[in-house]
């Protein structure tokens, strides 16, 4: 079932691409969206097409698992383990899909071609852990037993016609109600699409006219999905975890229906629902005085995600109206000429004029620091690019986040679009560059469609192009997309990406700042770094540095994941402790759990154990206990999880996501993975604890990039702070009753013979037998641990 | 111009140095692995670290800038140690033989594959002067030796093992009355050694010592020379054989005195004074001298040959004022015993004649199917130096899982053993650099990334008429010459 392949549809792509070397990645997207691999006689025709030599469309096609070399199935099955993932159950979520799928060992595709799965890390849907990508569906939540259920709903849905989104109000009016619904990715894959569609339909059928707006990440990703109700002059209301079937009730409890036959009608369902339900209006709206609600809001502190769930991220004569460009104004007015738009308020407005200097100061006084993780001071990197000899000169948003567990860049790039182009402009007139890059990862294709479209309407409107709001300043800006490589986050490595080389990391110095993209000086910053930098010139350097600690100012965005009861996307002021965050932002770990450790900055931060709860987070105290600031992933951890098994994931991420290019971390991250998957084993001994600390030290020392030289980080601090949990594998136990190796399962005579686990058992480990004490069959049990979350009352017990 | 520090010593380079270039012109060596000069910095093998003393930092000296004012070491114990671990990661990822299992467990070092290619090739002369100047006695051993050569040859792994211990016998028969392997012999030192014993052990330490120029008298106590040898019967070792090879020993100089019993009359102490050494090869023991050495007279004949050769290679370094030579053997990478699934590649450009048994009466054709598991760059090969230079010990423990044999690949002369890659990228930026259609280049990443040509077109293709110039440049074994033979 080959596709045909035309020698002109590859032709088509390269006039699309171009034929320079930077246009393989993008060729190589395009050759796979349509062919769903990479058939080589494409590769072939690009080769001769192109100035692509056939070496490196190899050595980059091979680099990144993105790309197929055999075909695949119409859909793919893309089942997330990062650290949120891997933590609430993903791989017994992996095992499940192949066993629906039939696959054997070895196959991805299902033998009627409908499905490929794949592991992937990490879809940045964190709070709704485990969560499955089908194409370009999202599902949360999903459990071993559930999966039959989702593969067929996806079929139902794929079956069902695409309705266009966007956002269509039925009044324009900017005053009038307004119905606000989360559209970021988590709401999505918590099923807001679904809302939305009810919505859609119930206010056709009810003639309501009223505006609908898709608005923002809302941050509360633990609620999806989200609505709010806006009418003029009374608080907003917010209904969680919306369903479908709610939406009706809820809308005529808001909107009482206009006419004869729409009134009828309600009437109707209204007598329908309460003779099927208990409750016409089952979800009772979010009040923002309530305990919970209020310690995940109020601590927080926006800047990067100012206007959370307010305003639509595609609009941008809302965000004009928020102040958006105001910022843009100033600066550009410091070039010495008035910027102009229609749009736009007069600049006059926006305050005394900022020039290049002047906006480097501010930003300067401000304390920003790299939000990427390394936490450089953001001012001297433009300074450095400013006076970088050369004419061309670029600035590249860094939006490749490759963090399991860290989902803050995507949600930034999909809800403050506008704001992420106005922080590229200041970066530009600060740093003299006219061109830039966005640059983000294939993974998130919704962050992509906006910022290309945002973009678009930017042209458009006058603010990118030859002559930003009719100055002189000149700034085009495009979006790339990343193929999936962690090491792609490192600058160098990106630099390679996009110039279409191997993305290895190189030496520095030289930096980026001297000899980048094109070997012309390149400002490369992270996202939430240049969301901040908007806010820092409307509000001035002051009020940013009045945030935060001596030397990490402002405020930091964290993805907030694994065992806590609010996760969600925060926003909280530097300094802030491990405690609170965990405990008055997230609410805490689970009922009748205890919170062991945190793990922040990826799988190359190191685990902060609970007894260092009032740990101050910001960048010096971070590194202080062994762990870093990294992108912001905050991943949560309870008295059930395994800081051994733990720390053989995050190595094995890093092993996994390693170039390969110098010895340390292409050789020693896997001696690492290897002791640590001996002591998951049960195979360890106490030289591998010797073995660890001395290969963990070498690497750290001299790798030569980032990723290499943190990739120890988790094991070195686990050896620190978590030491016993080491001995105790060594012995031949798991303390967390976590390593499948070091555990069995069995059945107490509490059995009451319901035989719900007999069901749930993946491998029918646990014979029917009704009514009688059921038993475990332990050559047959994976330890999926399904049975144990199964049991009404107990009777599993792991030993 | 950048003033700065090398181990103390102020140099000046240009602006825009390396600290290697700094290092060299302080005369000081880096070791380097992925370092070629027209290839400039690749920072992949990052064996030429070294210390920045102000900061404590360790850096790649082939990439990072000599500053003004940095204060670099180059040699301290942190930089060693620095060095060892990178060698010890790429020798965990390292799948290949320095030696080949036979020879590296010959306790006399018989270099067989090289022996046996020239039996292959006809060279009769060739195979028996090989034979000779390892084993000493190749025709004796060849029929008393236990061959633990054969039980550990991987041809076993396929059908049977190579017929090593009748190879050599075969070989070194025809040139018993020969005084093949003595014009190997130096000039005469003018020093003398003495040696008690006059069993294999005694007489391959004399044999040494006398090619090395050094006087040799054995004293032993009975009437003659192998003994021990001469109460085997007839037919497991013909008289006839021994007495030639004593006599090749004695051609060489040595002088025997018989009925000999050191101890009371001559003395050791006597023995001491009229030679500047003196090895006992014998099961005396004596109050340790500087000048006194040992040498074992082993049970297993062929370890016994093993010891005499060893005590003469301690006191030739003795006489020459050398440091000791280390007790231990050369470093040896080492793939161990194939997995079952690893036998079909690893006899890839290997593999003759398999199914094939013993063909004694055409030595040729045994000889043939031999798989040449040994280095095709055991002396040049940079990796090995330094394993040795850094004194890592003869052979490391892995701590991964030995990566799988992946299978030779061949191009007319040139081969390319990907186990033996340690992924430095000097071949894949000579090849860039000659602006070849194919190329080769790296495939997948991490510890999977690999050499690869593109599109399948074959390692010919890949590496074109630079092919030579990257075997030359290739740090390892990776790539080399098909007939190489090096010593």
């Amino acid at each position: 079932m080959e596709p045909e392949l035309l020698p002109e549809d590859i032709d088509a792509m390269v006039a699309v691409c171009g034929r320079g070397r930077d246009a393989v990645i993008p060729l190589l997207q395009a050759v796979q969206r349509q062919y769903r691999y990479l058939p080589e006689a494409a590769l072939r025709r690009i080769c001769e097409t192109t100035d692509i030599a056939p070496a490196d469309i190899q050595s980059v096609a091979t680099f990144f698992p993105q790309f197929r070399f055999r075909p695949a199935g119409k859909h793919t099955v893309c089942v997330c383990d990062g650290t949120a993932c891997h933590l609430k159950g993903s791989e017994n979520v992996y095992d499940a899909v192949a066993k629906e799928l039939g696959l054997a060992k070895g196959e991805d595709t299902d033998k009627d071609g409908t499905f490929t799965l794949q592991m992937v890390r990490c879809l940045g849907c964190c709070t709704l852990a485990p969560a499955v990508q089908i194409d370009s569906v999202t599902y949360g939540h999903v459990k071993s037993e559930t999966v039959a259920g989702m593969l067929e709903d996806f079929l139902a849905q794929a079956a069902l016609e695409a309705r266009p989104g966007g956002t269509k109000g039925h009044a324009d009016s900017v005053d009038g109600p307004e119905i606000r619904i989360g559209l970021g990715s988590c709401c999505v894959a918590g099923g807001s699409e679904l809302v939305r569609r009810a919505l859609e339909d119930t206010l056709e059928s009810y003639a309501i006219d009223v505006r609908v707006k898709h608005v923002s990440c809302v941050g509360m990703c633990h609620q999806t999905p989200l609505m709010e109700v806006v009418m003029p002059g009374s608080p907003p209301k917010t209904y969680a975890k919306m369903r479908p079937e709610d939406v009706p009730a809820i809308l005529l409890s808001h909107f009482p229906p206009k006419g004869a036959v729409p009134r009828m009608r309600a009437k109707a369902t209204r007598w329908l629902e309460r003779l099927y339900t208990d409750d016409a209006v089952r979800q009772p709206a979010l009040d923002p005085k309530d305990a919970a609600v209020a310690g995940f809001l109020d601590v927080q502190n926006r800047i990067a995600t100012e206007c959370c769930g307010e305003i639509d991220p595609t609009d941008l004569a809302e965000y004009v109206r928020h102040d958006g460009f105001m910022a843009l104004q100033r600066c550009l007015a410091g070039l010495g000429e008035t910027p102009q738009s229609p749009l736009l308020p007069p600049a006059a407005e926006a305050g005394t004029p900022l020039d290049p200097d002047a906006i480097i100061a501010e930003v300067e006084n401000a304390g920003l620091r790299g939000r990427g993780g390394a936490g450089f001071p953001t001012a001297r990197k433009w300074r450095e690019v400013r006076h970088a000899p050369g004419g061309t000169k670029y600035v590249i948003c860094n939006g490749d986040e490759g963090d399991p567990g860290a989902f803050m860049d995507r949600m930034i790039l999909e809800s403050y679009t506008y704001r992420i182009i106005e922080g590229m402009l200041i970066a530009s007139i600060a740093a003299g560059a006219h061109r830039g890059i966005f640059y983000i990862r294939a993974e998130y294709p919704l962050a992509v469609e906006r910022i290309r479209a945002a973009i678009a309407k930017c042209m458009e409107a006058g603010i990118l192009g030859d002559s930003v709001l009719g100055t002189g300043h000149v700034f085009h800006a495009e979006v790339r997309e990343g193929a999936g490589a962690f090491v792609c986050g490192e600058e160098t490595a990106l630099i390679a990406s996009l110039e279409g080389r191997r993305p290895t990391p190189r030496f520095r110095p030289p930096f980026p700042a001297h000899q980048g993209l094109y070997e012309c000086p390149t400002l490369v910053n992270n996202v939430e770094t240049l969301a901040m930098v908007p806010w820092i010139i409307r509000h001035g350097a002051a009020a940013f540095s009045a945030l935060g600690t001596a030397h990490s100012k402002g405020t930091k965005v964290f993805a907030l994941a694994g065992k806590i009861r609010r996760g969600g996307l925060i926003e909280v002021p530097m300094g802030m402790t491990v405690g609170q965050i965990v405990n008055d932002v997230g609410g805490g770990v689970p009922e009748g759990r205890t919170l062991k450790a945190v793990q922040v900055g990826g799988p190359s931060g190191g685990c902060i154990p609970a007894d260092l709860a009032n740990l101050h987070v910001d960048y010096e105290a971070l590194a202080g206990a062994g762990s870093m600031m990294g992108s912001g992933g905050f991943v949560v951890m309870d008295d059930t999880d395994c800081m051994v098994e733990m720390t053989r994931y995050f190595l094995s991420f890093t092993q996994l996501e390693s170039c390969g290019r110098c010895t340390p971390c292409r050789v020693g991250t896997k001696q690492l993975l290897d002791i640590l998957t001996r002591l998951c084993d049960g195979k360890g001994t106490m030289s591998d604890l010797d073995e660890l600390h001395r290969l963990g030290t070498a690497i750290k020392k001299q790798s030569l990039c980032g990723l290499g030289r943190t990739a120890p980080n988790p094991v070195l601090t686990g050896l620190t702070h978590f030491r016993d949990e080491f001995e105790a594998h060594i012995a031949g136990r798991c303390p967390a009753h976590k390593c499948k190796a070091l555990i069995s399962y069995s059945i107490t005579e509490q059995c009451i013979g319901c035989t719900k686990c007999a069901q749930v058992c993946p491998a029918d480990a646990i014979p029917m037998t009704p009514y009688e004490v059921h038993a475990v069959d332990d050559g047959k049990c994976t330890r999926c641990n399904a049975c144990y979350e199964t049991c009404p009352v107990n009777a599993v017990k792991v030993d | 111009m950048a003033r700065l520090r090398i181990n103390g010593k102020e140099v000046q380079v240009a602006d825009g140095a390396t600290l290697l270039e700094a290092a060299r012109a302080a005369g000081v060596e880096i070791p380097t692995l992925c370092w070629l000069k027209e290839t400039g910095a690749l920072t992949s093998c990052m064996i030429c670290a070294v210390r920045d003393k102000s900061s404590g930092r360790l850096l790649p000296a082939c990439a990072a800038k000599a500053v003004e004012d940095m204060d670099i070491d180059t040699d301290c114990e942190k930089v060693h140690e620095a060095r060892r671990e990178i060698l010890q990661m790429l020798l965990d990822e390292h799948v290949g033989d320095c030696e080949a299992p036979c020879s590296r467990i010959c306790p006399a070092g018989l270099n067989i594959p090289r022996m046996l290619r020239h039996i292959e090739k006809d060279e009769a002369d060739g195979a028996a002067r090989r034979a000779k100047l390892d084993l000493i006695f190749p025709a004796t051993l060849g029929h008393v030796c236990t061959a633990p050569c054969e039980r550990v040859c991987r041809r076993g792994q396929y059908d049977t093992a190579i017929a090593i211990r009748q190879s050599h016998c075969d070989a070194s028969m025809p040139f018993l009355d020969n005084t093949i392997g003595q014009d190997t012999r130096r000039m005469a030192t003018g020093l003398s050694v003495g040696i008690v014993g006059a069993g294999l052990a005694g007489m391959a330490a004399a044999w040494e010592c006398a090619l090395n120029g050094h006087a040799c008298k054995v004293y032993e106590k009975r009437d003659c020379a192998g003994a021990k040898l001469r109460m085997l019967p007839q037919e497991q070792l013909p008289s006839e054989v021994l007495d030639a090879e004593i006599e090749s020993v004695r051609a060489l100089g040595v002088e025997f005195v018989f009925n000999c019993e050191v101890g009371s009359e001559p003395s050791i102490a006597s023995l001491l004074e009229e030679h500047d050494a003196v090895i006992v090869a014998c099961n005396l023991s004596f109050t340790a001298h500087a000048k006194l050495f040992n040498a074992k007279e082993e049970v297993l004949h062929v370890r016994a040959v093993g010891s005499g050769k060893k005590a003469a290679r301690e006191v030739n370094a003795f006489l020459a004022d050398a440091p000791a030579p280390s007790p231990e053997k050369s470093f040896n990478s080492n793939i161990g015993r194939l997995q079952p699934n690893e036998l079909e590649g690893y006899a890839v450009e290997r593999r003759k004649n398999v199914g094939q048994t013993f063909l004694s009466a055409v030595p040729s054709l045994e000889s043939a199917r031999c798989l040449h598991c040994d280095c095709t760059k055991p002396v040049t090969c940079k990796l090995r130096r330094y394993a040795e230079q850094y004194g890592l010990a003869p052979q490391i423990s892995r701590i991964m899982e030995r990566p799988p044999v992946a299978p030779i690949q061949a191009a007319q002369n040139v081969l390319f053993e990907p186990g033996k890659c340690i992924k430095c990228g000097i071949c894949v930026e000579i090849v860039r650099a000659s602006g070849l259609d194919a190329g080769i280049a790296f495939a997948r990443r991490g510890l999977d990334s690999h050499l690869r040509v593109p599109f399948g077109a074959g390692l010919a293709k890949g590496l074109g008429d630079v092919a030579e110039r990257c075997v030359q440049a290739c740090p390892t074994a990776a790539l080399s010459f098909r007939d190489a033979e090096e010593s």
